[in-house]
């Protein structure tokens, strides 16, 4: 475990730097959080233009929550194949899975600083005001939906090993599919049946179901589920990553087909 | 000279795109929006504003290819080492980059018919379009409009280090100001004098007023205006574009840069 902990902390260093040549404190607040902010905005104002009594709020908080989670941590996966250091990290004699867990890890706390500024501004360009003991309670629905995203992304970036080509095709259906049937712009019973039960096992629904219900005042059991269910969810993922990682570094060894994946 | 040319260049560039999953990346993920914005409208019972939903599609679409693939064709040039031959061959690189840039923002336009698929064959809300001309009018005026944003976008972005944060301060706050998908009477009064600046605002509405049966009101101006925005950005990016190369060449730097 210890040595588990040390690769993924040199991983989380790798991760520093490749979050670091994207952007400098100027850029993320002015470039990065100028494009959040304005899509959550435009999703409010749809709201707004549909005259339905909430609905604005409905969205804000909605898009807030989800504000940049799942940008990209699945590329981040493909990264060691430019850099050609992939296949040194499947000859080493340690598990593959802590390297890749630590490079992508860093864009979660990107994920987690955008989504509270999203809470933040929106609350002041929108003068929303909702009950301040409620709200203190966010943080954690945010931080548990955006680590369950990490674990969906840490799964979809082991496959992208096997096609490269698609990591930013993957985010951005990732990112669209959490916005549309994850109970962020529509409650989750606006969808056919099966699409509400694939939705329950995808990160953020319970998440921000849990979200919703602090800030309605809802039972703290009811909320507390929730957020169990959240968290079950990237256990699940997790798990999934941590088979694939592996299985896909052994079938590449096992072939030889590492650098040409 | 001019047409051998410029079918040459259309010819490559669809080549160069059709091996590159990432330049057709707006026009398969964009339109996915149209299930979020449809999705909201139909759940709040105002399918009738399924034409803001569908401008969305269109304008976000072509925005993405002009900003996202569009603008990156002068700084791939510059790390592929292309821009010294396309520098030194008598063909203007201005010209040439033109059409490439065409070519991908009028591969948007694909955006309005996915998002007019996905708003009849998942919601059931079919949209007549009650002026063809109109439409069809606007899709062209847009494709102009549009390439000489991506022009100058891409002019600026091959002069600047870090494109990927240029183009993500981009999109966004254009999106909301040109209203593509709610209108500006929904932005704060101080913000809306700015939106004729882009055509994205005369091209969003212009969309929605032609799937809409009531009369379209000053359609040449409107037209004029989205022609005269493209025109203007694009002859500014040319020009940024034809001094890059000039200086390049002047000092001997061009392999350097």
């Amino acid at each position: 475990m210890r040595g588990w902990l040390r690769i993924f902390r040199v991983g989380l260093v790798v991760g520093w730097q490749d979050f670091r040549a994207f952007w400098t404190p100027a850029t993320w607040l002015f470039g990065w959080l100028a494009r959040i902010i304005t899509s959550a905005a435009i999703w409010v104002l749809l709201g707004r233009m549909t005259q339905v009594p909430g609905q604005a709020e409905y969205l804000l908080v909605g898009s807030a929550a989800t504000a940049g989670v799942g940008s990209f941590a699945i590329a981040a996966a493909a990264w060691d194949q430019w850099e050609g250091t992939y296949p040194l990290l499947v000859i080493a004699p340690t598990p593959m899975a802590p390297a890749l867990m630590g490079r992508m890890f860093i864009w979660v706390g990107h994920w987690i600083a955008s989504a509270f500024a999203a809470f933040a501004i929106l609350m002041l360009v929108f003068g929303w005001r909702p009950d301040w003991h409620a709200l203190l309670a966010v943080p954690i629905g945010v931080i548990l939906l955006a680590i369950s995203t990490f674990c969906l992304s840490l799964f979809l970036g082991s496959l992208v090993r096997l096609a490269p080509a698609l990591r930013n095709i993957l985010i951005n259906i990732l990112t669209t599919v959490i916005v549309a049937f994850c109970g962020v712009s529509t409650p989750l019973a606006f969808w056919p049946r099966w699409l509400q039960a694939i939705a329950e096992i995808l990160p953020a629904t319970h998440g921000v179901t849990a979200i919703r219900g602090m800030l309605d005042g809802r039972a703290p059991g009811a909320v507390g589920a929730e957020l169990g269910l959240e968290a079950l969810v990237g256990l699940g993922w997790l798990a999934a990553a941590l088979a694939t990682t592996e299985a896909i570094a052994e079938a590449g060894r096992a072939d030889g087909s590492i650098e040409f994946s | 000279m001019f047409i051998p040319l410029v079918s040459a260049t259309i010819r490559t560039q669809l080549q160069i795109t059709r091996h590159n999953v990432e330049d057709l990346l707006p026009v398969i993920v964009m339109p996915l929006l149209t299930f979020v914005s449809m999705a909201v409208l139909v759940h709040a019972g105002r399918s009738d504003l399924a034409p803001n939903a569908l401008s969305a599609s269109l304008l976000m679409t072509v925005g993405q290819m002009g900003f996202f693939v569009a603008g990156e064709v002068v700084a791939a040039d510059r790390v592929q080492q292309v821009l010294e031959l396309l520098a030194a061959s008598p063909a203007s690189y201005a010209l040439v980059l033109a059409v490439r840039v065409a070519v991908l923002t009028s591969l948007g336009v694909l955006g309005f018919f996915e998002g007019w698929l996905i708003a009849g064959a998942v919601f059931h809300v079919h949209v007549a379009v009650a002026h063809i001309t109109v439409l069809t009018t606007t899709l062209l005026a847009t494709v102009v409009a549009a390439t000489g944003t991506a022009l100058l976008f891409t002019a600026l972005l091959g002069l600047a280090r870090n494109t990927r944060t240029f183009q993500h301060a981009v999109n966004g706050p254009f999106y909301l100001l040109g209203g593509v998908l709610v209108p500006i009477s929904y932005l704060p009064a101080w913000l809306r004098p700015l939106a004729p600046l882009t055509f994205f605002y005369w091209a969003a509405d212009l969309v929605r007023d032609s799937l809409r049966p009531a009369p379209v009101h000053a359609l040449g101006l409107r037209i004029g205006a989205i022609l005269v925005l493209g025109l203007a950005t694009g002859l500014i990016g040319a020009g940024v574009i034809g001094r890059m190369i000039d200086r390049l060449r002047r000092d001997g730097a061009l392999s350097l840069a």
